[in-house]
C-alpha cells in the first residue's frame, strides 16, 4: 500500500464514521442546537463585569433561583465570612478562548474585576503577585510567555528572557520560595520535539531548563518544593483525552504514575501540608490521592443533578477545596470540605463560566 | 454528505441555517482530524460557525464561505494550547449533558491521523483537507489562501515524512 492510498482510505473511513454519528444522534447537527449555544453566549456577553458585581451584591438570591432549577441547589448556602483570603478565578470567554480574571472573598463579597484577559492565572505563594499567561503579547514570531501582575491586575511584567521563538511557555506554578516557575512548554508549528515541562527563573523568565520531555500540562510544586506533579495522556486511553497524574522530583527526576490511566484530567492541586493531591476525574468528580499513589478515593460531594466539579484547589489552611461547578452552559465557583461536607457557593452569576479558582492566604 | 460531486464548486450559501446544516459535519470532521480531540472538535467547530454567524452578512457574499469556515477551524485546531483548553471544557461538559458526542474513530486508521498531527502545522492542514475532504491541490490552496506551489510543496514534504513514519511507500515502485 502506498502512502497515497493509505491516506485516501483513512479519509474515507473517517468520513464514514463521522456520518454514522449523524444518523444515530438527530440533535447533533441541528440549527436548533446551534441557536441554543449562540443564545447562551449572547446572554453571557450582555453581562458586563460591573453589572455582575452589582448583581451579586444586590440580588444574589434572585440569581440563584434563575440560574438553577434544582431545589437541592437552592439550599446551598453562601460561603461563611470567617474564611479568609482571596479567591482568584477566571470567567471563560468562548470567543477569545481565554478567561477574564476576578478576585472575590470566599464568602462571595468584594468581587473585583482585574480587567485582565489570560488563559491561566495563579497566585504566587506569598500572594503578592499573580502569574499569568501573557496571551496579549503573542504574535507572528512572538511565542507565548508568562508574566506577573499585581493582585489588582495592574503592573504587568513580562517574563520573556527565554528567546527560542519555536517554544511556547504556557500555564505553570511558582516554587514555594518564589525563585522558579515550572510550566508547560510546547513547540510552535509542529515542533513537537520541544513539548515538555520546563523551569524558568521567576525574576525574568530566563534560565530555561527542560525538566521532562513530552507531557504538556501545567505542573504543580509540592509545598516543600521537592516534587512536581503533572498530568499526562497517551493514545488509546478511555475516555479520549483523559490520562493519569504523575509525581517526580523537582529537577525532573524519576517520574512515577500515581493514578490509574483514565482517572485524571489535567487539573490538580497539592494540599498545603503536602499530604494529599486533589484532582478531577474526566466527568466531574473530585478525587484525593496521596503523593505516593495510595489512598485514592472520591470526595463524596452531594452535587446537584446534571453538574460536575472541576478545577479543584485548596484553601490556604487546607480545610476547604474550592472548585468550579459546571452545569450545561455555565459554571460557578463552589467550595466544600475534603470529606465532601459543607458544600457552599462562592460566586453567583447567571451564564458565567467561573473556573480555575486559586485561593490565596489573607494579605501578609 | 461530506463529498460533493465537484469540491471546487460551492453551492450558494443561502441562509446561515442552510450553510450550517450543509457544512457542520465536515467541519467537525476536519477539527477532529487535526486536533485529535474527540471532545474538543465540536467546540472548535462551533467557535468557527459562531464567528461566521456574527459576520454572516459579509461572509455570505464570499464566493466560498465554506472555505472561510474551514480555514478558521483549521487554524484553531492546530494550536495545541487552544486545543487543550477546548478539550478540557468540552470533556468536562459533555458527560454532564448528553453522553457521548463525537465517536472514537478506531476504524479510521488512528495511526495515520496521529502521524498527520505530528506534522508541521501547515503540512497537517494540507494533508487533512486533501485526504479527509478529498480535495484537489487547487481547492486546498483556495481554502488555506496559499499558492498552488506552496500547497504542492507542503503535500510533498508531508508525504515524505508520513511515509517514513508509517513505514509505507510514498509512491508506487
Amino acid at each position: 500500500m502506498t502512502l497515497d492510498s493509505r491516506g485516501r482510505e483513512a479519509g474515507r473511513a473517517f468520513r464514514a464514521e463521522i456520518e454514522r454519528m449523524e444518523t444515530t444522534d438527530t440533535d447533533w447537527v441541528s440549527i436548533e442546537r446551534f441557536q441554543r449555544l449562540r443564545a447562551g453566549k449572547q446572554r453571557r456577553q450582555r453581562i458586563g463585569a460591573g453589572l455582575l458585581a452589582a448583581a451579586v451584591a444586590a440580588a444574589g438570591i434572585v440569581f440563584v433561583t434563575r440560574a438553577f432549577d434544582d431545589a437541592s441547589e437552592r439550599n446551598i448556602p453562601a460561603a461563611p465570612g470567617r474564611t479568609g483570603g482571596l479567591v482568584l478565578y477566571g470567567d471563560w470567554d468562548d470567543n477569545l478562548q481565554q478567561a477574564d480574571w476576578f478576585t472575590v472573598r470566599p464568602d462571595g463579597s468584594e468581587l473585583h474585576d482585574l480587567h485582565l484577559t489570560a488563559t491561566c492565572a495563579v497566585w504566587l505563594p506569598d500572594a503578592t503577585r499573580i502569574l499569568i499567561t501573557n496571551d496579549a503579547a503573542v504574535g507572528a514570531g512572538t511565542p507565548l510567555r508568562p508574566a506577573l501582575v499585581d493582585p489588582d491586575g495592574s503592573n504587568l511584567r513580562p517574563l520573556d528572557a527565554t528567546r527560542n521563538p519555536d517554544l511556547n511557555l504556557g500555564c505553570g506554578d511558582v516554587s514555594p520560595d518564589g525563585t522558579r516557575i515550572a510550566l508547560e512548554g510546547f513547540g510552535q508549528d509542529g515542533h513537537a520535539e520541544l513539548d515538555g515541562i520546563y523551569s524558568i527563573r521567576a525574576s525574568d523568565g530566563g534560565g530555561l531548563v527542560r525538566l521532562l520531555q513530552g507531557p504538556v500540562s501545567p505542573p504543580r510544586y509540592s509545598p516543600d518544593a521537592t516534587q512536581l506533579s503533572f498530568f499526562d495522556t497517551k493514545e488509546g486511553i478511555s475516555p479520549t483525552g483523559s490520562g493519569a497524574l504523575f509525581v517526580m522530583g523537582a529537577e525532573g527526576t524519576d517520574p512515577v504514575r500515581i493514578t490509574p490511566w483514565g482517572y485524571a484530567f489535567d487539573d490538580h492541586a497539592w494540599s498545603p501540608d503536602g499530604r494529599w493531591i486533589v484532582f478531577q476525574r474526566p466527568y466531574g468528580q473530585l478525587y484525593l490521592v496521596r503523593p505516593d499513589g495510595s489512598e485514592l478515593h472520591q470526595v463524596p460531594l452531594n452535587l446537584p443533578p446534571g453538574t460536575g466539579a472541576l478545577n479543584p484547589s485548596w484553601s490556604p489552611d487546607g480545610t476547604w477545596i474550592v472548585f468550579s461547578l459546571q452545569r450545561s452552559d455555565q459554571a460557578e465557583i463552589y467550595m466544600a470540605r475534603p470529606d465532601g461536607t459543607g458544600l457552599r457557593k462562592v460566586t453567583s452569576a447567571p451564564n458565567a463560566q467561573g473556573q480555575h479558582p486559586d485561593w490565596a492566604a489573607p494579605s501578609r | 454528505m461530506l463529498e460533493r460531486s465537484d469540491p471546487t464548486v460551492e453551492a450558494s450559501p443561502g441562509s446561515f441555517e442552510d450553510f450550517y446544516m450543509r457544512e457542520y459535519l465536515p467541519v467537525v470532521g476536519l477539527a477532529y482530524a487535526l486536533s485529535g480531540s474527540r471532545w474538543g472538535a465540536e467546540d472548535l467547530a462551533q467557535e468557527a460557525f459562531l464567528a461566521a454567524h456574527r459576520d454572516w452578512h459579509r461572509i455570505s457574499t464570499y464566493e466560498r464561505p465554506g472555505a472561510w469556515v474551514r480555514r478558521v477551524v483549521a487554524n484553531l485546531s492546530v494550536s495545541g494550547f487552544r486545543r487543550r483548553v477546548a478539550e478540557t471544557k468540552a470533556l468536562a461538559r459533555v458527560a454532564l449533558l448528553r453522553g457521548e458526542a463525537v465517536p472514537d474513530l478506531a476504524a479510521a486508521d488512528p495511526e495515520f491521523w496521529a502521524a498527520v498531527r505530528e506534522l508541521p502545522r501547515r503540512q497537517a492542514q494540507v494533508v487533512a483537507l486533501h485526504y479527509l475532504e478529498d480535495r484537489s491541490v487547487a481547492d486546498v490552496a483556495g481554502i488555506l489562501d496559499m499558492t498552488l506551489g506552496t500547497v504542492k510543496r507542503h503535500l510533498y514534504d508531508a508525504r515524505q515524512t508520513l511515509a517514513r513514519r508509517l513505514g509505507v511507500q510514498e509512491e508506487e515502485a
